[in-house]
């Protein structure tokens, strides 16, 4: 692979994908219709302000949705992915296995 | 970033790792399923017990009592299944999250092919046409067919496995001619009594394991999650 090409893929690599909690939340999501904060935490070993920031920038960047309703009396969150969720993790693992060396 | 990169390979790694313990883990919670069993096997073993009475000392006053009960404990299983186990599911797994995934439907054909394979062994053993050691084996490995192609489309792999072995399991033994428990005294201990005996004792293993193989696989995630302990409020890249 040229220099040049390279220097694309770099350029074409998502910076908000690109975050190990980030990647890991996409990860955890792409494999799942619905997944809770609480599942997140237990899964990811992250701390709850940690979590809230990574997840809050997944959504303004339309890459996850953020679904809040009461279950009785109790608030529960729950995120999913979106379709262009799934674009962008897809093309970020492309772009991974493109530079990956041989 | 190049560096970084490459430093991302044994990341990658981790993380389809971490994947694949999640898909394990979100496939086997089995503890709602246990507490149901435990319930299910307590009102089989009473109803096999009422049905001995029954035998010993006939009368119909008994006899409409333990149908009373057997109303009663089929009234109770379909409303703990339906009403109260999807509604206090969740509250199992609170602490730990939920998760839910994608499930597919199970098609007609194979429910038919299940109630087919199911009763047709248990009907022919009550008409005395089948002899217990081929309906009981028979109906065992059809429900055990049935749940292992179902437990693939409803994601819940781990139950569908080990309910299938432990059925095929109790349907060798059977077949291999080891005396069947209450069995040829009389319509009620045809292939029926025997195999709801068996159907609750292979449910109640197949809730211990998938739920100890459950605790295992959260134990792999906390060993193998990447990002260890964070701090609080720590920048964000």
């Amino acid at each position: 692979m040229s220099k040049k090409q390279v220097n694309q893929i770099h350029n074409s690599i998502n910076r908000v994908v690109h975050e190990p909690v980030r990647l890991a939340i996409l990860k955890i999501l792409t494999s799942a219709k619905e997944v809770d904060f609480n599942f997140l935490l237990t899964t990811l070993g992250v701390t709850k302000g940690n979590l809230a920031t990574h997840i809050n920038k997944l959504e303004t960047t339309g890459l996850i949705e953020v679904k809040k309703e009461f279950r009785g009396k109790v608030p529960h969150t729950s995120y999913k992915i979106t379709k262009t969720g799934r674009r962008q993790f897809q093309k970020y693992w492309e772009n991974m296995k493109a530079l990956a060396p041989e | 970033m190049s560096g970084d990169i490459k430093n991302h390979e044994a990341e990658v790694e981790k993380l389809n790792r971490l994947g694949r313990l999640v898909d394990k883990y979100a496939q086997s919670r089995a503890l709602g399923l246990l507490l149901l069993m435990v319930l299910i096997v307590i009102g089989t073993v009473l109803m096999v017990m009422l049905m001995e009475l029954v035998l010993w000392k006939p009368a119909w006053w008994l006899l409409g009592v333990v149908m009373l009960l057997m109303a009663g404990v089929c009234i109770v299983g379909l409303w703990l299944i339906v009403k109260v186990f999807p509604r206090y599911e969740r509250r199992l797994y609170s602490k730990e999250g939920q998760i839910e995934l994608e499930q597919k439907k199970v098609p007609i054909w194979a429910f038919v092919a299940y109630v087919v394979g199911f009763l047709g062994p248990v009907a022919l053993n009550a008409f005395e046409i089948m002899p217990i050691r081929w309906a009981l084996p028979l109906t065992l490995v059809s429900l055990g067919g049935f749940i292992f192609y179902a437990s693939g489309k409803e994601k819940n792999r781990p139950l569908g496995v080990v309910f299938c072995v432990v059925l095929l399991l109790e349907a060798a033994v059977t077949a291999a001619g080891v005396s069947t428990p209450f069995s040829g005294k009389g319509w009620l201990y045809s292939c029926f009594v025997a195999l709801m005996i068996y159907i609750a004792g292979a449910s109640l293993i197949t809730a211990v394991v998938v739920h100890i193989y459950n605790r295992r696989i959260l134990r792999k995630i906390k060993e193998v999650r990447p990002f260890g302990e964070q701090e609080a409020g720590k920048p964000d890249t």
